[in-house]
Formats: structure tokens, sequence, C-alpha cells
């Protein structure tokens, strides 16, 4: 097949095709969905970590005009089995059995005629709790003698596993020097600016569930296998979903009771969080610390790496596997051949940890750059020089690392060279030593990152060109405002040699098509578009064996070009895949796409802050990146993934925190407190560069959703560290608010005048 | 849900002019403005975000002025005008703001994107020639988890040329 990069689409910065309605305010976001007879459903959750729940009592609460019902773990037990976790541990109700484990857990469900209503009822709901010690700390959960949080685990460490390469003990008895640190990247949210929801309808025969989720398929599943009395067909459908971030993905208990409740009630029910309950309910992320060292030659050679890795999930270790993924990424970008690494998941008495844009992979390259420009600073080397001395060389890919990770390809030091250059690091380094001169804190900071995606095991297509010439295309990807549609339409337009006009997109709904997988870790124009382009193929496969009958010659005899067969030796034998289209009643495939292996993108963000000494607070005054995603489909909306991720790096870094009290209330329950950044925190502009190293999908697509959140953190770590360099104050964790800063600056005016 | 009883009092009637229409209907005392005009009048371009009066999702103008529909009661817009997302495009054709967001990248999920609108709606009315800083200052109390705001500032300035 021709080349789907000779097009007019593919490569342009076009802008969506899934802008107008939004623009309008006629999108359909979960809340916006309203059907006849509808019910609201409030969720009653424990204001206590961790407790024996004693008693419920809703009699109160029923009893109130309006209220249709108030259920507990009781009403439900024998219609929804519970989650059972692959890790010991007890089973997660939908509605907590006789035991909570996190502030927020849900306890009753209020249903009402209206959510004020709904709201009043819930007030009414008294449970009686018998507190239990809870525990915050991951670091006390693993001390002996600390409150247990699941009977059926021996310890709270209910994860351990470690990895291994070469010899480590070796490498650090020759090392000449050994740089030590502890590191870590606290509690956060993902903060989506709309919060979850489910709204479901039963007919009687069909269950309807509407979920601003990631994953309407995996819902749909896990229905049909969770309900001990399913109905016969279950069709999810994911609506307008604004904004997710990995939050999304999992299946939460409320996406199964209020389907349920519509059953139970033969009536449609919708539940919309408020933001507070937002706060408790949907998954937190990160929340990883670790214990590195590094050990090296005196010219900066490393030789090798030992890590603890501890990640704190929370009450529920839905996933355990976060801070693995944070471990076996942990070399980076650096070929060390001797390493060891222990991981440990811990349970506590917190809101469950969850996947969080980068999930793992942010966590594991923030601790692999801070050590290495620590290291550095140790040795008194370049940080560029040092990180050019050991990175993984082009000859060397397929790379795989000290860990397990096979790196699938790129020129690591070729592209570092090509960013010092770009961002001309030098120049920048020097006014900010000058500034410095003059007494403003200003640094430069720069990263190198390598991340992962492509993962998952396949996705799904399913296109359709229509007599008319409209082509309609189905996908088991599930955007949640990247803009992939108009990617995809980018993709099909070339390939068929039409216009983008002529195609529709759509997404998010199990009853379009049965299978699918959805989007999470950078793999929607990846693998999404992959199985676009193989159910494209598909159909110019199909119009061939056509066209060979309609022209009357044999199928190697065409050529396949911008929509047209040509007959090789005999150019005034054409036809159009529109006249075959017609002729044939339209033609369509069915795809599924499986890469088989993941693909790894990387590249350098650079940031320059300022540090402002009489409150301590960071402004990003410039940032650059350069990034290979491979092929870039469309530039601007590559770019918006790239400047929207670097900007909740900064978030993390600057300001946003999950915290807790030490008996375990969540303290941070409004964006004002948690501390999403505003229009004037963000960096003017971001300068963008890409470059495209082809990979093994079709369309040569590396992938882009997560670069920004992985690549900004270590980057403005590091500009603050040198804004402060004359105070040699460390960045070991993120985040490191204005307040702290300012208390690092009081105390070193304190010892000498800064 | 205007017609629920025991809504926290005795029921209000209030009479508002919406996107140029004139509407009076009998709601009861607690009722949010931002629910009324999703609920009662079905105008679901005007979004919530959250409860503590930080995102700006719900942001309409009422009597000339950028409010944040989830800090009002209803009751509290009676005799008034507002203005919603829906009723700022004239014919099917979009308003200048409309059109620099969508030329320049400025909305990702979209469900802030109505709030930054009518905010800027009401800026951009007042501040023909503003600098970037102001346009800043102007939308920092409209949130954007997506798009990490360079493209929104750059689409207010775009419109603010276009607008003259
Ligand atoms: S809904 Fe967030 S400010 Fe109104
Ligand atoms: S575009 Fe998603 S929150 Fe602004």
């Amino acid at each position: 097949m021709e080349s789907i990069f000779s097009g007019r689409y593919v490569g342009a910065p076009l802008r969506r095709i899934e802008d107008e309605r939004l623009l309008k305010g006629r999108a359909r976001f979960i809340d916006d969905i309203s059907l006849s007879g509808m019910l609201h459903a409030v969720f009653v959750r424990s204001p206590y970590p961790h407790a024996i729940i004693k008693s419920v009592d809703v009699s109160d609460a029923s009893r109130l005009r309006g209220v249709v019902a108030v259920l507990t773990y009781r009403d439900i037990a024998g219609s929804i089995k519970p989650w059972e976790f692959e890790v010991p541990s007890d089973p997660m109700y939908p509605l907590a059995r006789d035991k909570v484990r996190y502030y927020g857990e849900p306890v009753a469900v209020v249903v009402a005629e209206d959510p004020y209503l709904a709201a009043d009822a819930a007030e009414l709901v008294s449970i009686e709790y018998e507190p239990l010690e809870p525990v915050v700390d991951p670091l006390e959960a693993l001390e002996k003698g600390a409150p247990r949080i699941h009977e059926r685990a021996s310890s709270n460490a209910v994860y351990k596993k470690s990895y291994k390469c070469g010899s480590v003990e070796d490498a650090f008895s020759r090392a000449h020097v050994v740089v030590e640190d502890e590191l870590s990247m606290e509690r956060v949210y993902a903060a989506p600016m709309e919060p979850r929801g489910v709204v479901a309808h039963y007919d009687g025969e069909q269950l309807t569930v509407w979920s601003s989720t990631q994953t309407p398929f995996d819902l749909r599943d896990a229905i049909l296998e969770k309900f001990s009395d399913p109905p016969s067909s279950v069709r999810v459908i994911q609506p307008d979903v604004g904004g997710a971030f990995g939050a999304k993905i999992p299946t939460y208990p409320e996406d199964l009771v209020v389907p349920l409740l519509a059953m139970k009630l033969g009536r449609p029910v919708k539940w919309y969080s408020s933001r507070r309950e937002d706060f408790v309910a949907t998954v937190h992320g990160r929340d990883v610390r670790a214990r590195i060292s590094l050990a090296a030659t005196r010219d900066g050679k490393i030789l090798g790496i030992r890590a603890r890795i501890l990640g704190d999930l929370g009450a529920y270790p839905s996933d355990y596997w976060l801070p693995d993924v944070a471990a076996r990424i942990l070399t980076g970008a650096y070929n060390i051949r001797n390493g060891f690494v222990e991981v440990l998941g811990v349970c506590t008495n917190k809101t469950p940890l969850g996947p969080y844009r980068g999930a793992g992979r942010p966590e594991g390259i923030f601790f692999i750059e801070r050590m290495v420009d620590l290291l550095a600073d140790e040795l008194g080397m370049d940080p560029v020089e040092l990180r050019l001395a050991n990175m993984v060389r082009p000859e060397q890919m397929p790379y795989k690392n000290c860990f397990g990770f096979r790196y699938d390809s790129g020129d690591y030091p070729g592209t570092l060279r090509k960013a010092v250059d770009l961002f001309k690091v030098k120049d920048l380094s020097k006014w900010a030593r000058e500034e410095r001169g003059r007494g403003r804190l200003v640094g430069v900071g720069l990263a190198f990152y390598v991340e992962i995606t492509s993962g998952g095991p396949f996705e799904s297509a399913h296109v359709k060109l229509e007599p008319s010439g409209r082509v309609s295309i189905i996908v088991g990807s599930t955007p949640t405002g990247q803009g992939d549609a108009t990617g995809f339409a980018q993709l099909a337009a070339d390939i068929l040699g039409t216009s983008i006009d002529k195609i529709e997109v759509s997404w998010g709904d199990t009853g379009l098509i049965g299978e699918g997988v959805g989007t999470f870790g950078s793999r929607t124009m990846a693998v999404g578009g992959g199985a676009v382009i193989k159910a494209l193929e598909e159909i110019i496969k199909k119009a061939r064996k056509e066209a060979a009958k309609m022209l009357r010659v044999g199928e190697e005899e065409l050529e396949y070009r911008k929509g047209r067969f040509v007959a090789r030796r005999s150019p005034d034998r054409i036809i159009t895949l529109l006249d075959i289209a017609a002729a044939t009643g339209g033609l369509e495939a069915k795809v599924h796409y499986d890469p088989g292996r993941p693909v790894y993108p990387f590249g350098a963000h650079l940031a320059i802050v300022e540090v402002e000494k009489d409150t301590g607070r960071v402004r990003v005054l410039g940032y650059k990146s350069l990034d290979d995603v491979g092929k870039a489909i469309n530039p601007l909306l590559v770019e918006g993934q790239i400047v929207g991720g670097v900007v909740q790096g900064l978030g993390e870094v600057l300001y946003e925190q999950i915290v807790y009290s030490r008996d375990g209330a969540l303290l941070t329950q409004s964006l004002s407190d948690y501390g999403v950044p505003t229009a004037l925190d963000a960096p003017a502009r971001v300068e963008v560069h890409l470059q495209e190293t082809p990979t093994h999908h079709p369309h040569k697509v590396r992938g882009v959703g997560e670069i920004g959140a992985i690549a900004a953190p270590p980057a403005i770590a590091r500009a603050i560290e040198e804004a402060l360099k004359p105070l040699k104050i460390r960045v070991r964790k993120t985040p490191v608010k204005p307040e702290e800063i300012h208390r690092m600056l009081q105390q070193a005016g304190k010892e000498d005048d800064v | 849900m205007s017609q629920a009883p025991g809504n926290g009092g005795e029921a209000i009637t209030i009479t508002v002019k919406v996107n140029g229409k004139t509407y009076t209907h009998t709601i009861p005392p607690r009722m949010l403005l931002v629910h009324y005009i999703r609920e009662v009048l079905g105008l679901k371009g005007t979004h919530i975000g959250c409860d503590t009066s930080n995102c700006g999702a719900c942001t309409v103008i009422l009597n000339g002025k950028a409010v944040k529909s989830c800090t009002l009661f209803a009751f509290m817009a009676d005799g008034g005008e507002i203005l919603t997302i829906e009723g700022i495009s004239e014919d099917g054709k979009l308003h200048p703001i409309q059109e620099a967001f969508w030329e320049n990248h400025a909305l990702q999920c979209g469900f802030c994107t109505p709030g930054f609108i009518m905010n800027l709606y009401e800026f951009l009315s007042k501040n023909k020639k503003p600098s970037e800083e102001e346009v800043r200052r102007a939308i920092e109390g409209n949130l954007c988890r997506c798009t990490g705001y360079v493209n929104i500032v750059r689409a207010a300035m775009a419109a603010a040329e276009k607008m003259g």
C-alpha cells in the first residue's frame, strides 16, 4: 500500500473535528444525561478511616418525603460480588460490609426524587461505628504492631518483589563514589474538571449504563461478572468525558451500585459526584518513595544502582503494580548493568491508589534524574556530560534494561545533544549565573526521560465506506478530550484519498463495537490508530478484489493510489473506491490490532525558573521540550498533550498534595486547598520541538499523552535547585511548596546573607 | 426538580430573561442558579465542576457581569438578564471567542470551555486591547486541567484582535 504520509492530512496541524459541539455548549457530559422518571443517588460515606460498622439505621432517612430507597450492604449482599485482589487482602465490597478502611468509603446509598432531597436524606442515615486505630504513614504501617488493614494479609506490606541484573555488590565495591538519597513523590489527585458520575436505565431486558469512564468495556464485563443475576444484555456508554488522566480507568463501586439500583427500582438512576466527594472517592496517584544509591567511577561512569521503592497503596491494593513500574523504569535512559531494586506495596487507611498520568514512570524518572544530578554535583561534573557518558547508545537498541524493560529504538545521546543545541543550554546557564550574581534566584534545569506506551492487549476498529462515500469509523479507543477522533479521521482521509469532511468517528459505546480496550497509557493514537489503519487496509484489500473483477485484470496488476485503482499496464483502466463502494453496496472491515510489544518515547525537557525571595514562590519563566513521539499525526494535538502534561507536572512540583491528618481525615477537599495550577502559574509559552524516530506501528507513532507529566517534575526540580544554588538546597520530593522554600530561604538567611 | 416538595421552604416565583427569552418559574428557594439553568431551562452547556466556587465551569453572564452561577441562588436572578454559552452564537455562527478557541486548540475535553468563554465574553467586551498578563489575571478564577492554559491565553488574544 502506498505510504499514508503522502496525503495532505497526516502531519498537518488541523483544528479538531470534535470541537464545534463543545464550543456551543452542546456536548453531553455525564451530568447532562436526563431520563424521564430519573431518580438521584447520594452515597453515605465513612467519616472514619478505620472502623467497624456496628449498626446502620436508615429509618429516618427512608421516611423523608421523596426518598425512594436507602440501601446498605445487606440489601445488595446477594446481588453484587465483591472485588478480590491479586495480592493478599480482604475483599472490597461495593458498599462496606462490616468494616471501613478509608475516610470516604461508601457505606450506604440514598435514592430520591431529586438530588437535594437525596442529600437531605443522606444526612439522616445514622451509622454507629467503633473506631479502630488508623495507620496513615506507610512507614508506620510496616512497623511491628501497626494496625492491620487486611485480616487476610500477614502484614500491611501486601506486595513485595525484587529485580536485579549483574552483580551489584561487585559494582559498589569497585566504585570510587557512592551517592545515596531518599526521594519521594507525594500523594496527588488527578482532578479532572469533571468529577465522576454514573447514570443507569433498565428496560426489563437491557441495562444501559452511562459512566464518566475511560474503560466502558471493563465496566460492561464487570457488571456481567459481578452481578449474581445479570441482565440479558448490558450496554455501557461513555458520554463526553471532562478529563480523566488515568483516574477514570478503574471500575468503581458506584459504577456497579447505580446500575443495580436502576434494576431493583425499575427507574433510571443518576449519581453525579460533588468535587468534595470526588477527592475521597476517586483514586489518588503517585505516593511512592525511594531510597537509592548510585555507584560510579571518579570520571562519571555509573557502575550500579541499588534501590528500595515503597508505594503507599491506600486501603485496597487494586493497583499494586504502580510502584513496580517505577522500579523497573528506574535506570531511565542509562546503561546501568548492575542493579538491585526491591519493591514494596503497603496498605494504609487512605483512598486507594490508582493510575495518574504516567502511572509509575513519572516516579521512576524523577528518582533517577534526581540521582544523576546529585552524582554530577558530587563529582563536580556537568550534568549533561554525565548523562551523555552513561546513556544507552543507539547501536545497543533494542535494549533490555537492568530490570527487564525492552527499549525499542532511539538515539538518546544524539537527542540530548540536539536538545542542548535547540534549547541554547549554554547561553541560558550563563545568563542564569550572571543573574544570580546580581542577586536574582534564577535557575535552569534539564531532564531526560524514557517512557512506555502501547501497552494493553489490543485495540479494535470497525470502518465502513458507505456507497454514498461517507466513511464511518467506530473505535474501541475511548479518548477523553485528547482529540484522537481528528487524528483517526486524518489517517482515514489520506488512506482513502477522500476529504476529511466525509469521515465520522464514534467511540465509547459497547453497543456500537463489541470488543475494545480503551484509552490509557498513551496508547490511543499508537494502538487505536494502528487498528484504524489495519481496518482501512482490509477495506482496500476487499476493494482490490472487486476492482480486479470489474476491470477484468489480475489483482496484482492493480496499483492503489489515493482512492483509485489503476491497472499498471493499461493506465486508462481506472476505478475509484467510491465506484466500488457504490457498486458493492459499501465496504466494511472489523479488525483487532495487537502491536505485540510496547514502544518507548524519549526526550529532554528544560525549565527556567525564578524563586521569589520574599514569598518562596516559584515562577516558571520558560519551558522547552524535545520529544521523540514517532510520527506526529497532528502536531497541534501533540503539542496540546505536551503542554497540558507539563502544567500538570508543574502543579505536582509546586503545589499539589493530598494531605491527611494523622488520624486519617482527608484535609484537602477543595481544588484551592489541593492546589490545581491556574493561568497565573502556567508558563507563558512552551517551546515544543518534535523528533520522529519511527516505531513498529504501521503509522510509526510512538505516543505522547503522558510525556509532559513525566518530564516536567525532574526538570523543574533541577531548575529550583539551581536557582537556590547559593544555598545548596536539594529538592528531594514533590511538591516543594512556596512555604517550604520560604522557610529554607529564611533559614539560609539566618546563616549568612543571601 | 423544581416541583419537588419539601425543598427547603416556600416556593418562589421568578422571572428571568435568558438568551433573549423570558421565563417565569416557581422554584424552591434553595435552588442554585446553576441548577435552574441546567435542570429547569435545560441549558446544559453551563457545567458544574466543584462545590467551592473554584473552577468557574458554571460561569454565565448575569446583568452584564460574569458570575459563577453555582454561588447564587436562582431567586437572586429574579428580574435579571442571563446569557449562557448557548446564547452567544448568532444564527449558528460562532462568536469570535468560540472561533479563536477552535483555531488555537484552546480546548481538549471541553468541560471548562463554556466557563472560560463566558468569562472572556465580559472581559473582552470591556478590555479591547488587553495584555497577556491581564488576560491571565482575568481567567485566574477558571480552572482547566487539560490545556495548561497556554492556548487559552493565545485564543483570548486572538479573539481580542478580531473583536477589535
Ligand atoms: S461549579 Fe465550580 S465554580 Fe461553580
Ligand atoms: S479542556 Fe479539559 S478542563 Fe479545560
